[in-house]
């Protein structure tokens, strides 16, 4: 934090948690090509819907190139394993979007979709449907309640900003080390010292 | 175009530094709100867009040293502040006052957006290359701004109270920001800086207005006089100085040092 600030003081109690239950999590997943599939990629607490995609935008989509963003309420979704237990969905027959994962500990992945009027006739057409392949687990979502960005809208970032990465900042490190070690006045310092030494 | 004619460089350079000026120091600002912010979702957007402000000006300074002669890093830390075209609504502290740190990005993130809008419909083609890119990255912080005033202003009573104090407090300094730089009328023009389709200033308040008025949000703005002379052409408050000190610290350490 800036030097500047270090005396401004703090009002106590502006700086609080809201009050539990405002915020409802949602499971985000990112389409990263034009025609590759919504993959997986965490959660965000938000109040609404369109709270839920904005963070979600800014949180998953903008280091990475990502076309498009659905932000799911986690009651719609509903799984195969315990994750996901119950769900709320249920009414007029409609598509349901199916989200597979092929290994323990792998990403979820959209494989496709079924026709489904409640959430567990949906789970088992889906394993009827993509359970075959051996997939270790499938969560479905009533299309109806995914929230998408427009097709247009900018998600991922134009300007560099690999420092920020983990990776990126090895790389920076690493090459920084690199053209000091390169330095000629180094192996000449080393010189110097060792015929001070002896 | 991709050829500039001699006596346009300076004034592009003074437009160039007008933008990254005032994203370089918005960039910084908000940068102290990491770990602070509200909540965690938006303590890590609101950083994240500060780094987007920091990313846009570096590579507009990048674009202005082609000219300048000065690398990036001079112009962003080596200068003196008077040579700064930073709007004085960039430089206010906010002293931690949340609705303060967000109506000040909803003012600057909606001029940006009109400024890049124009700058991406340059006559000179590398500017409306990097402009239309960012022009669109802008739009996302835009709809940030706009996202928050909307539900603060309709939200609680005391979140309504806290934003209409920071509009209020910044209104009359915001208009600022579209003082006109040196040599502004030259690259106007020459469609370097193409005319607005709507003057600048009325489509800047229309487009505020149209969230605050929704969000039942009061905001009075008014033209300053052409008079005026601030931060665009090296006026600046009391608060720049101290704020370039902190922030070039290091560099001036050991200015030729390369890392």
């Amino acid at each position: 934090m800036s030097k500047l600030r270090q005396d401004v003081e703090l009002v106590e109690g502006e700086i609080e948690s809201p009050a539990e239950g405002d915020f409802a999590p949602y499971v985000i997943f990112t389409r990263l090509t034009d025609n590759g599939p919504h993959i997986y990629a965490g959660w965000v607490d938000a109040v609404d819907d369109a709270m839920a995609l904005q963070f979600a935008r800014e949180h998953y989509g903008q280091d990475q190139e990502c076309v498009n963003i659905w932000a799911i309420p986690q009651p719609a979704l509903s799984g195969t394993e315990t994750a996901f237990p119950t769900s709320d969905v249920e009414g007029a027959v409609r598509p349901f979007e199916v989200f597979a994962q092929s290994k323990a500990g792998g990403q979820h992945i959209n494989v496709g979709s079924v026709e489904a009027a409640t959430s567990a006739d949906a789970l088992l057409r889906a394993r009827q449907q993509f359970g075959d392949s051996g997939a270790h687990s499938i969560w479905v979502a009533p299309r109806d309640r995914i929230v998408a960005t427009k097709k247009g809208d900018v998600i991922w970032r134009y300007t560099s900003q690999d420092y920020r990465m983990a990776r990126g900042y090895s790389a920076s490190v690493r090459e920084k080390w690199q053209k000091i070690r390169a330095e000629k006045d180094l192996t000449e310092y080393e010189r110097d010292d060792i015929e001070e030494m002896f | 175009m991709t050829q500039l004619a001699e006596n346009l460089k300076a004034p592009l350079v003074e437009l160039l530094l007008s933008v990254a000026d005032d994203k370089l120091m918005l960039g910084h600002r908000n940068s102290d709100w990491t770990g602070l912010g509200p909540i965690l979702e938006e303590d890590i957007a609101f950083s994240s867009l500060a780094q987007d402000e920091i990313a846009h000006a570096q590579i507009l300074y990048e674009l202005a040293s082609e000219f300048d002669g000065r690398s990036t890093d001079v112009l962003a830390f080596g200068r003196d502040p008077t040579e700064f075209r930073c709007a004085e609504i960039v430089e206010l502290p906010d002293d931690f006052d949340w609705a303060f740190a967000l109506c000040r990005q909803f003012f600057c993130d909606h001029y940006d957006a009109l400024r890049l809008g124009r700058m991406a419909r340059s006559s000179y083609a590398p500017l409306a290359a990097i402009a239309a890119r960012l022009a669109a990255e802008e739009q996302v912080h835009v709809d940030h701004a706009d996202a928050w005033i909307t539900r603060l202003g309709t939200g609680t009573e005391d979140s309504r109270t806290r934003i209409q104090a920071a509009l209020d407090r910044l209104a009359p300094v915001a208009p600022m920001l579209h003082e006109p730089f040196e040599g502004y009328d030259e690259l106007e023009s020459a469609g370097i800086y193409p005319r607005p389709e709507t003057d600048m200033f009325e489509a800047w308040s229309a487009a505020l207005h149209a969230v605050t008025d929704a969000a039942g949000l009061t905001l009075t703005l008014t033209a300053p006089p052409a008079s005026d002379t601030g931060g665009r052409r090296g006026r600046h408050s009391e608060h720049l100085a101290p704020l370039l000190d902190e922030m070039c610290e290091v560099f001036r350490l050991e200015p030729t040092a390369a890392w």
